[in-house]
């Protein structure tokens, strides 16, 4: 077996246990923190097929980004073991029904497709290698998919601009630091300057 | 750096060089960024005390040099005390955390031309993904510590890291629009040619927004409300003692070692000398000047480190809601316009840099 295999097998063995471990620990900062684990893993394998953008980018959004935030709510919550393991028994059913489908199109989209899949060659690795893939990536992205990749982020944006506004309240009185009225006060309005009989003798 | 290990290690089998080489150059960067942090624990303290009009201090070793080695060897035969009702697993975990990214960025950073451990393509994007990894420790330390001042720490530096990850971002794509590359071996290339031809002068808005989030980064002050120990005791370490804290202590001192360093390779050439191109020096003993060294590297991030210390003895520390201010409405503002303006500057052609 070559050595790229085993690193295989041994990050695909700790990317199935990490994700199992996100549904099946009862605390759910371990669940957050075994899901960190199976992004960063999956980074890794995405690693062993030379697409270093793709995975350090998944590193630097979902585990830089999105999984602080996961736990800094997740951190906050203080939820009992028990109402989470029965709620989790409740939904059981309907997630593994879920859960079989998507396994079903997959095997599906494996099976069709299965005389162009290896485990550690990529279409990536096809394309021209003396440049980087991050080269490749941004020259597609800004000259064949121009508006779509545009598109996407003008979505996105007005996705940031919507939420915000939705949650934006305005409280009545609410104090706020203004600068420029600090900087530019005026001192003598501010200070008085009294005379004291005790000091004049 | 390559070439000499491979003769040092010419008595053994020609296949086990691949592996021994860079493994001996990690042991020798590791070794130098553990007696750099401790050195420059006392380089603070001297600094500070040196403003504070005090001595700093004096006592462990000629002129008190070794004070550094005298804390470690407290803090290592201290008792680790696990508070109760503390996640003991993750509580012992925390301080890894923020000690591993600090110490695997430094993979892919050039100290010259030849020495680096992991001269990788995509070297910005790995270093963003590491330093967003460093919260983590934080974070975690803060949760399994059980109690609320170490919790309302963790809470502030998460959000004071994420809003600053985001500047910091923003001004390493405009030194990757400048240099053309994603490699910091090519970024210092870029550079090369004397003082005026550094990312500084063109660059100089990112320059200063990179160098105060790298503060706000490594939550130093004025940035460390994470900390604050006027308000919430010690932050995120608080329940923290003996070798734990320490290792806390080093993470943080190796992060700043890594943001000057940064700083310096992005902005101020790395190796390249001050004097590269000048015309003065040409043909005069003083020609050796002009060469690329490691020692230049030194002395820049000398400056960036001092100007930690400076910074620190110099400003009160910030409200937590300035920071918030400070990073989302006037840092990365700049870096979104300057980015704009560089653009800009390439259609135009106005700066040192070629277009590819």
């Amino acid at each position: 077996m070559a050595f790229i295999e085993i690193i295989f097998y041994v990050f695909s063995s700790i990317l199935v246990l990490t994700s199992l471990g996100v549904i099946l620990f009862k605390n759910p900062v371990y669940s957050a923190i075994s899901l960190i684990l199976s992004f960063i893993t999956s980074a890794a394998l995405w690693l062993l097929l030379q697409a270093e953008f793709l995975a350090i980018v998944l590193i630097l959004v979902y585990v830089g980004a999105v999984m602080v935030l996961f736990l800094f709510v997740v951190m906050m919550l203080n939820i009992s073991d028990v109402i989470r393991t029965s709620r989790f028994n409740k939904i059981a059913p309907f997630a593994l029904f879920i859960g079989l489908i998507i396994v079903g199109e997959l095997i599906t989209l494996i099976w069709i497709r299965s005389d162009q899949f290896s485990m550690t060659s990529s279409p990536i690795s096809v394309l021209d290698t003396s440049v980087g893939n991050t080269t490749l990536l941004g020259t597609a992205l800004f000259t064949d998919y121009l508006y779509s990749f545009e598109i996407a982020g003008f979505i996105l944006l007005l996705a940031i601009v919507v939420s915000i506004s939705l949650t934006l309240r305005r409280r009545e009185g609410l104090k706020r630091q203004i600068v420029s009225e600090q900087v530019n006060i005026d001192p003598t309005k501010r200070m008085k300057l009294v005379d004291l009989k005790s000091e004049k003798n | 750096m390559d070439e000499f290990l491979t003769i040092l290690f010419d008595f053994l089998p020609p296949e086990s060089i691949r592996f021994v080489v860079p493994f001996m150059k990690i042991i020798i960067l590791l070794v130098a960024l553990i007696l750099g942090a401790a050195f420059l624990v006392f380089f603070e303290r001297k600094v500070i005390a040196f403003m504070h009009q005090r001595i700093g201090p004096n006592r462990v070793g000629p002129k008190g040099w070794f004070q550094s080695f005298a804390d470690v060897i407290k803090l290592f035969i201290k008792e680790v005390i696990v508070p109760s009702n503390a996640d003991r697993f993750l509580f012992l975990t925390a301080p890894l955390l923020s000690l591993i990214p600090a110490l695997a960025a430094w993979a892919v950073i050039p100290l010259n031309e030849t020495f680096i451990i992991a001269d990788i393509d995509a070297g910005i994007l790995y270093l963003l993904a590491l330093t967003s990894f460093s919260v983590y420790g934080v974070i975690l330390a803060g949760w399994a510590s059980n109690s609320k001042y170490a919790f309302l720490g963790a809470m502030r530096s998460a959000a004071q890291m994420v809003a600053y990850e985001i500047a910091m971002g923003f001004a390493l794509v405009g030194v990757l629009m400048a240099g053309g590359s994603l490699n910091l071996g090519d970024i210092v290339a870029a550079q090369s040619g004397g003082i005026l031809h550094w990312f500084w002068i063109p660059l100089f808005p990112l320059f200063f927004v990179y160098f105060i989030s790298g503060i706000a980064e490594t939550n130093r002050h004025p940035f460390d409300v994470a900390e604050g120990e006027s308000e919430i005791v010690a932050g995120f370490h608080v329940e923290y003692s003996g070798a734990a804290f320490a290792i806390f202590f080093l993470a943080e001192y190796v992060n700043m070692l890594l943001i000057a360093t940064l700083t310096s390779i992005m902005f101020l050439g790395g190796w390249e000398s001050f004097f590269a191109g000048s015309n003065y020096l040409m043909n005069t003993s003083l020609e050796f000047l002009m060469e690329p060294s490691i020692l230049w590297l030194a002395v820049k991030v000398s400056f960036f480190l001092f100007t930690f210390f400076w910074l620190r003895a110099s400003f009160p520390r910030y409200r937590y809601d300035q920071i918030m201010k400070l990073g989302w409405k006037v840092l990365i503002p700049i870096t979104i316009i300057w980015i704009g303006v560089e653009g800009v500057m390439f259609l135009a052609n106005v700066g040192p840099w070629k277009v590819a």
